[in-house]
């Protein structure tokens, strides 16, 4: 599942509401208040770090906006026990798999961005550069996985099982 | 004295909220792992091929609930195949919608075909696909609950545990474990013992122990 698209308009929101939060604690305010006052201060900084503590992960790490008619759509790669391959999307190489018993990375996870728009033509090529396979993806058909078993690249619905369990990876 | 009594309240509330987030796992057999979305697949299984066409695989296996996130699954199961695209299973399945039998099956180029019924209980039940003259008959504790005609041939058997995705419970847990008790492959016209290694595609993470005729497996990440 894509995940939502972050807008900037609701980031300065939160800079916003922080910044306001920030004039009203006052440091000389502070000496003529009471305990209860205190306790209500003490609740409002914490309330006010934990919005800059998430305007500030937003910041470091922007998710990729997603188009919106298209943003049930991505494509993994499950590389069960087939060759090197390289997946490229729209000619420019977007992941490389290797056959999972070999590896311990995540399988290649690809969803649709503004530097890399829908419609897609995907390919998947061994190392010597001959195709598995050539797809078009037009992002209509919600979750896809591409399956390589043994020799043969299948593009499927992302939940079709992937069959029965790998005996070794191909020499 | 204020900061006293702040501290006590703050100390009360995480007591008070991390009791509440314990209860479901004593009460339940599923835990979640808390590992992350990998997307690969993992198996925790016993495969024998013995050089002839094999008619038939039996296991008596627990059926156990384990944790699922939504579009993940988690199952156990006992398969006919011949090879990736040529396959029959039937086993235990848990996703977010619940438990249940199910079984699967592949006729050559995917897609697969899919049918479920409804779970047996927590506790031990025999799960067994038959291949005989081109028919594949599935049982659920002994019950025949479909048959298909297909052209191929199984030469292997395999029984297993699987899972899509690292952020999913594998079936069984350290001291709750999946059993796959008296499994047996029919070949050369009589049923055998399994022979074979025990395989884990994912031994960081999952256990497996016994033999092939009896091995367990379960997940690391969970005590019951």
């Amino acid at each position: 599942m894509a995940p939502p698209a972050v807008t900037n308009e609701g980031l300065y929101g939160l800079k916003r509401g922080v910044r306001s939060c920030h004039t009203s604690v006052g440091g000389s305010r502070l000496s003529r208040i009471g305990p209860r006052r205190l306790l209500s201060v003490a609740m409002g900084l914490f309330i006010c770090c934990c919005l800059v503590g998430c305007s500030a992960s937003l910041n470091a790490s922007p998710l990729p906006s997603v188009q919106g008619p298209e943003s049930g759509f991505s494509l993994v790669v499950h590389n069960v026990d087939g060759p090197p391959v390289v997946i490229t999307v729209n000619g420019k190489v977007m992941a490389r798999s290797v056959c999972l018993l070999e590896s311990n990375s995540p399988a290649p996870f690809v969803i649709p961005t503004n530097d890399l728009p829908l419609p897609w033509s995907v390919a998947v090529l061994r190392a010597d550069g001959s195709s598995m396979g050539t797809w078009v993806e037009a992002g209509n058909d919600g979750p896809r996985q591409i399956l390589i078993r043994g020799n043969v690249a299948a593009e499927l619905p992302a939940d079709q099982p992937a069959g029965p369990a790998p005996a070794s990876c191909p020499p | 004295m204020l900061t006293r009594r702040i501290i006590r309240l703050i100390a009360a509330a995480a007591i008070g909220s991390s009791a509440l987030l314990a209860l479901p796992s004593l009460v339940a057999a599923s835990c979640n792992p808390h590992r992350v979305d990998d997307n690969n697949y993992y198996w925790t299984y016993v495969g024998q091929g013995p050089g002839t066409s094999v008619g038939g695989v039996v296991s008596n296996i627990w059926n156990y609930a384990p944790y699922v996130p939504t579009g993940r699954f988690s199952y156990s199961w006992v398969m006919l195949t011949l090879n990736a695209n040529y396959w029959a299973q039937i086993g235990n399945y848990e996703a977010v919608q619940g438990r249940s039998v199910y079984l699967q099956y592949q006729d050559g180029a995917p897609p697969a075909h899919f049918a479920s019924f409804g779970p047996q209980p927590i506790g031990f039940s025999t799960y067994e696909v038959e291949a005989i003259g081109g028919l594949f008959s599935y049982y659920d504790a002994g019950t025949l609950v479909f048959t298909h005609s297909a052209s191929w041939v199984p030469r292997v058997g395999q029984f297993s545990s699987e899972i899509p995705s690292l952020n999913t419970q594998m079936m069984g847990a350290i001291n709750n474990a999946v059993d796959f008790l008296g499994n047996k492959m029919f070949y050369n016209g009589a049923w055998h013992n399994l022979a074979g290694s025990l395989t884990n595609t994912g031994s960081a993470y999952f256990g497996m122990s016994g033999t092939a005729t009896s091995f367990a497996t379960w997940d690391k990440a969970c005590s019951n």
